[in-house]
């Protein structure tokens, strides 16, 4: 017997299926689509035709369109992701190296937000029209206004130039060396995290007035429990919308890390994909596009999973 | 339908049968105006236009001149924001950054709404499979992160800024779409619609005069709060050097050479672009916020 739980994520795993065939076929259409021919890249726009075109058949370029996909599908689900126009490395060796980094930031910058957002939004609600609501309010408000590269400079600025207590640039492993590794980490958290605990923040907000103002915590209060009480089971039910714009914004970081390794010249996935557009590198774009987007599927899976788990009035079916 | 002509004059006569939409629209004006979020978004909104269309007029210095012995100066009376490395005035620059800001908040909702809007006004009005299939596919655009799809849209149709609208364009569409079947599925319960329906009117008038009207207030909010996301998104992609082109003055293309003279202490360079950012991205979601409350009449003033 499978749980109800185990049921609907088998469901969602299946519907991952076509969804990430649908954007492998689209990324790779796409990078087909662009001008500029790989063997060109690889040689120079003055290598000898004969050579041009040994290499085309080499990388099966002369092949049918569906024929391509197939083999790199084909490839893909062993692992091995095509090897690069620029400097022939593995992709899926450079992806691998730089994976560990991009999801360290991720995760720094998702506590960072998290503990921001809710001691913000559980204060906001509780001090409801008071001057710590309007202070919640306004980083709700203007969170999502700072655009993270600038919030990153700035506190470069600040804390690095200025004041000089963190470095400026670079990565160290928290797992090389736990301190310098969070010193480094600390600044790229901030910046990246502020923009999702501004909407967690609003979110959780609004939720858990919305919960407040519900009857049964009446009832809950009637049976003399004390307010603290009524606002940790009020909380608990504010956030299970929540969950779900925590999910979505996990996705969000991701994307974020990218513009947020440039500021801090983080060496992750993110500049594996700025570099691999700079250079043309279509085939260690369509790599890292679709890693990103596997992660992206995956968390939207865990995050509808949580969902589920957490609202027991879903029965079985949606 | 010959009543309500609301052109008679009949001023006396408080409670006349006005239209739906005429009657919405009065009530907007007046919580408008009563809305303090909404007031001061458009106000700076409209300040922002203001400077990016009298740009050429306000602007002390071509931005592109090059005055090299006059490079990398601090903030002065001559040069309010300073000078970037080339000796070009800052401030002239980032008053004509504007201008692209203002293309983009303006172009990104139009071409997203142009190809939302109909798909949401479809999946809302007909429903069933036609609903499940086009929220789906709407749905999984929408689980990719804004900037890694306008990475790899640009990425593929080359960097113009004609190209990054339409990128940014696309990367919206499903929030309009969203939106916009939200409005229509309540809508098409309506009693006006069904008595449209019951007089024999066709599909494409009824969705056209009978339901897209009154999804309006929802694409409008829509339409604020994805020119605040277009500026964002525009300017992080110039700054990661995957924007609107050099030699124009964007705001994130600035801040990405600014990036470069933060070691050395050139904070200018890239404070003052950013703050602009800022400014312009707070009157649009202020806009959008004050605009929500004042559309959705459920939602509490103090909210």
């Amino acid at each position: 017997m499978v749980s109800r739980l185990q049921a609907f994520l088998i469901r969602r795993l299946l519907w991952a299926l076509p969804v990430l065939a649908l954007v492998s076929i689209a990324i790779f259409g796409l990078i087909r689509l662009v001008p500029g021919d790989p063997a060109i890249v690889m040689l120079g726009a003055d290598a000898p035709p004969a050579q041009l075109a040994a290499v085309r058949a080499e990388l099966g370029l002369d092949d049918p369109l569906p024929v391509q996909y197939v083999d790199y599908v084909a490839d893909a689900v062993r692992g091995d992701l095509g090897h690069s126009y620029v400097d022939d490395r593995a992709v899926s060796g450079a992806i691998a190296a730089r994976l560990p980094t991009t999801l360290f930031l991720t995760a720094a910058g998702f506590l960072v937000s998290l503990s921001i957002a809710i001691p913000a939004g559980l204060l906001s609600a509780t001090n409801r029209g008071e001057w710590l609501d309007g202070v919640g309010l306004g980083f709700g408000l203007l969170g999502v206004s700072i655009p993270n590269f600038w919030l990153g400079v700035v506190l470069l600025l600040l804390f690095g130039v200025h004041l000089d207590w963190l470095p400026v640039a670079g990565y160290v492993s928290p797992l090389d060396d736990p301190v310098a590794g969070v010193r480094y980490l600390l600044l790229p958290g901030i910046t990246l995290g502020t923009a999702m605990a501004a909407v967690v923040t609003r979110m959780l907000r609004s939720e858990l007035l919305e919960e407040l103002r519900r009857e049964y915590l009446d009832a809950v209060r009637m049976k003399g429990v004390g307010e603290l009480q009524v606002l940790t089971h009020a909380t608990k039910n504010a956030f299970i919308p929540v969950v779900t714009v925590i999910g979505m914004q996990f996705g969000y970081l991701l994307g974020g890390s990218i513009v947020v390794e440039t500021v801090f010249s983080i060496p992750g996935m993110g500049r594996l994909l700025i570099d691999a557009i700079q250079s043309r590198d279509y085939i260690m774009l369509q790599g890292v596009v679709l890693v990103y987007t596997t992660f992206f599927v995956a968390v939207n899976i865990a995050v509808d999973g949580a969902y589920f788990y957490l609202n027991p009035k879903l029965g079985g079916e949606r | 339908m010959t009543d309500a002509t609301d052109a008679d004059g009949t001023t006396a006569e408080p409670a006349r049968p006005q239209s739906p939409l005429a009657r919405r629209a009065r009530a907007f004006g007046r919580r408008f105006r009563r809305n303090r979020l909404a007031v001061g978004g458009l106000l700076v909104t409209a300040g922002f236009v203001l400077l990016a269309v009298l740009a050429p007029v306000l602007a002390p210095y071509d931005p592109a001149v090059v005055n090299v012995p006059a490079r990398l100066q601090g903030p002065s009376l001559a040069h309010p924001f300073g000078t970037d490395r080339y000796g070009r005035d800052l401030f002239s620059r980032v008053l004509y950054g504007a201008r692209i800001a203002l293309q983009v908040a303006v172009a990104t909702p139009l071409v997203a709404g142009a190809v939302g809007v109909p798909i949401g006004l479809v999946a809302g009005y007909v429903g069933g499979r036609v609903d499940d299939v086009l929220m789906r596919l709407m749905d999984s655009i929408f689980a990719f992160p804004a900037i890694l799809l306008g990475l790899t849209l640009v990425a593929v149709f080359g960097q113009s800024l004609t190209n990054i609208v339409v990128a940014l364009g696309i990367v919206y569409i499903p929030q309009f779409a969203r939106v916009t079947r939200g409005s229509a599925v309540s809508v098409v319960e309506e009693e006006h619609v069904r008595v449209a329906r019951s007089l024999g009117a066709s599909h494409a008038r009824i969705v056209l005069v009978h339901v897209l009207p009154f999804c309006l207030s929802a694409i409008l909010v829509q339409a604020t709060v994805t020119a605040a996301l277009a500026i964002v998104l525009e300017s992080s992609l110039s700054f990661l050097g995957v924007g609107v082109p050099s030699p124009t003055p964007s705001w994130g293309s600035i801040l990405r050479v600014g990036k470069g003279y933060v070691d050395s202490g050139e904070w200018w360079y890239s404070v003052f672009p950013g703050m602009a950012i800022v400014v312009a991205v707070l009157g649009f979601n202020l806009l959008g916020d004050g605009l929500r409350d004042v559309l959705d009449p459920r939602t509490d003033p103090n909210r």
